[in-house]
């Protein structure tokens, strides 16, 4: 505060005797600074409460230019300012200001201070009356009041929450910035009426029933608290809802206010509403997985099982929950289970993928593809789990049959590479000479082959014994010249004895193109085939119309091979015999046996 | 050294080939079976042979039965198999094997020693 103008006072007339004694007791007893200084600022005179304020004796200061007393001296700044102001009073002006002073103890004081210039009878200014007011109190209430208000303001202000203040005008005075987005619609908002503000954002009839509500809280001081309130913004068209309360406070300035807390439930609800969205999609997707999914702990507790897991495993999820993965674990696969879950759990490894083998509730074994991961707790420790589980039940059955099949396989092949050394050393046996043992095992070798086309087309391991004969006499060329017929029932013998029986057709084709009844161009071969009720096969060969029959010198490959493959291995019945008119051979055999 | 033996064998031709080699080696071939169930019938009505030469598969049976009734008997057994060592039972696990396509000298070998630890009164 300063103030400086014309002098108020014209002059005043002298004070002298009696007269003085008083006034120096009034201006001594007055609780303010009062004194008097020459116009070139020598004090002259100080009151008693000046000097005692600042512990100093009327000889300390009298005399002395003003501005290098104690009371000025502590501060270059503050004795500028009064010389300044003893300038102006000098030349006839009024100047009063506020300043600081030093009192005793090295204390400072507020104090407004007057300079008044007084007018000699000659007009000009022979003395300045001084004067100052210690305001100090004054202005520590004003500051902290200012600093009290700053801080609710502020408070208010920076708050991340939604909260505003209505004052007692009615007028929107403070938006904490959590409520700013509240009010983002309206221009302006502090200061403006409340009324119009609260307009702008809601629609009848709840903004006025709202606007009811403020009035009555500022005026009775009665708070208010709506947990839920759902309505459409006007401003943005959307369907929010808030929890809000209002309270009666006492604001800085001294009158009322309300102060409105709200919380915004719609981001809640979103997020919640989200939540559960993608919630229901992870159990969607967790219980119509085609593969058995379960969430365990490091105790081996099942902690959450999809269906297809229950599947696998033939227990309900209720029955599940109460077992532990090494309960349904086949007893062979349990440790090293527990030894990789060890090693996940440790974090020495990421995942692990395992064949393992459950037990199913009614006992039976499943086999599964096991795949581990592990979820950890935000500290790195194992939280739980991820096991996803394929039955690969399947896929082991069809390798089981597989690795059967090769087996097998490596089986015929041995047998037949054992057939042919068996075939090559009967052949050598019997053959004159090199010519003729690669010729007749050539031919015989042709019909193993067919004999096995014969055999495994069928895809049966079985074979017609028709077709068999006719694959067999194919290789002469003799099928198609209407001179071999093929009749009776329609047999079918395992492959051992299909294939026997080939190499028995084989011989006899063989021998009936050298010197039987396809040697010439008029002979023929009746073939009969019979299947009698008790399980026997008769084969019956018979040729005629060829050359004149002659009974071999020897006994050669194909008579032996038929008397022991028929007689000794089949127990069956061979007759064989060279009738002039044809070679005619009747085999009896059972058909029992597996080939 | 040479003896008596039994050939079970389902595949006839090689049955016989094995009868002519072994017959050709001096051995006396009493019986060549294709079935177990002929095996044991050979075995009840002509005179104990010294050796019984065994294929292991023979179709849907094996001979491991009539294997272990040999040894029974002091018959000395030999397995001949197209399949690897590891087919036979833990029990038969000391029953030599000659798998085919054979060497017929090894075989005549093999089954000249199983016939000598028979009459030793070992294993096989």
């Amino acid at each position: 505060m300063e103030a400086s103008g014309p002098a108020r006072h014209a002059a005043s007339p002298p004070v002298s005797g009696a007269a003085n004694e008083r006034l120096r007791y009034i201006i001594d007893s007055v609780v303010a600074f009062v004194g008097a200084l020459t116009p070139d600022g020598i004090l002259t005179d100080a009151n008693a409460l000046a000097l005692q304020s600042a512990n100093l004796s009327r000889d300390d200061v009298i005399g002395k230019p003003f501005w290098d007393t104690h009371w000025w001296s502590h501060d270059p700044a503050v004795q500028d300012r009064l010389r300044r102001a003893i300038a102006t009073a000098a030349g006839g002006e009024f100047v009063g200001y506020e300043t600081e002073i030093r009192v005793a103890g090295d204390a400072r004081r507020i104090i407004y201070f007057q300079i008044t210039p007084h007018f000699g009878p000659d007009g000009a200014v022979d003395e300045l009356i001084l004067s100052g007011v210690d305001i100090t109190d004054s202005k520590l209430a004003e500051e902290s009041a200012r600093a009290a208000r700053d801080t609710f303001e502020a408070l208010v202000t920076n708050s991340p929450f939604g909260i505003y203040v209505v004052d007692a005008d009615f007028r929107l005075s403070l938006i904490a910035k959590g409520a700013r987005k509240a009010f983002e619609n309206v221009a302006q908002p502090i200061g403006r009426d409340f009324d119009e503000v609260l307009r702008i954002l809601w629609p009848e009839p709840f903004v006025s029933e709202a606007l009811g509500r403020f009035r009555h809280t500022l005026a009775t001081g009665e708070a208010y608290h709506s947990p839920r309130t759902v309505e459409t913004r006007h401003d943005i068209g959307a369907l929010e809802s808030y929890d809000w309360k209002i309270e009666r406070i006492t604001l800085p300035d001294g009158r009322f206010g309300v102060v409105c807390y709200f919380y915004d439930l719609s981001e809640r609800e979103h997020y919640e509403a989200a939540l559960r969205q993608s919630e229901a999609r992870f159990r969607a997707t967790f219980e119509n997985a085609a593969v058995g999914i379960a969430h365990t702990a490091r105790d081996g507790r099942w902690l959450r099982v999809n269906h297809k897991l229950c599947e696998i495993v033939g227990y309900s999820a209720e029955e599940i929950e109460h077992l532990t993965f090494p309960d349904i674990t086949y007893s062979q696969d349990i440790e090293i289970s527990q030894q990789h879950l060890a090693r996940l759990a440790s974090g020495e490894i990421d995942d692990f993928q395992l064949e393992k083998r459950y037990v199913r509730k009614d006992g039976s074994l499943v086999w599964v593809k096991k795949t581990v991961g592990a979820v950890r707790a935000d500290d790195g420790g194992l939280d739980y789990f991820i096991a996803v589980i394929e039955d690969i039940s399947a896929q082991k059955e069809a390798q089981a049959r597989q690795t059967l099949l090769v087996n097998e396989l490596n089986h015929r092949v041995k047998n037949t590479l054992a057939t042919i050394q068996a075939m090559a050393s009967h052949t050598l046996r019997h053959a004159d000479d090199p010519q003729k043992f690669r010729d007749a095992f050539s031919g015989r070798l042709r019909a193993i082959a067919s004999a096995h086309d014969s055999i495994f087309q069928s895809g049966q391991g079985s074979a017609d014994l028709a077709v068999l004969i006719a694959s067999q006499l194919g290789v002469f060329g003799a099928d198609d010249t209407g001179r071999v017929s093929i009749s009776g029932d329609r047999v079918i013998l395992g492959a051992n004895r299909a294939h026997a029986l080939g190499l028995i057709v084989h011989e006899l084709s063989t021998n009936a193109a050298k010197y039987g009844a396809l040697s010439d161009s008029s002979g023929r071969i009746d073939i009969t085939l019979k299947e009698t009720p008790d399980g026997n096969i008769v084969f019956d060969w018979r040729e005629s119309g060829g050359p004149p029959v002659k009974p071999p010198a020897r006994v050669g490959f194909g008579s032996r091979l038929i008397k022991n493959t028929v007689e000794n291995m089949m127990q069956g019945k061979a007759q064989l015999e060279y009738k002039p008119e044809g070679l005619r051979l009747s085999l009896t055999f059972a058909k029992g046996e597996r080939g | 050294m040479s003896g008596s033996v039994l050939i079970l064998e389902d595949e006839p031709l090689i049955a016989w080939d094995i009868e002519e080699e072994l017959s050709g080696r001096g051995w006396t071939v009493v019986a060549t079976v294709t079935t177990v169930a002929a095996a044991e019938e050979k075995l009840a009505e002509v005179a104990r042979p010294d050796a019984a030469l065994l294929d292991i598969n023979l179709g849907n049976e094996t001979s491991f039965g009539l294997a272990r009734r040999c040894r029974g008997e002091g018959i000395a057994v030999v397995f001949l198999s197209g399949e690897s060592a590891a087919a036979r039972p833990d029990d038969l696990q000391d029953v030599p094997i000659c798998s085919k396509p054979v060497l017929y000298e090894t075989l005549a070998r093999t089954l000249s020693g199983a016939m000598s630890a028979a009459q030793r009164g070992g294993a096989g």
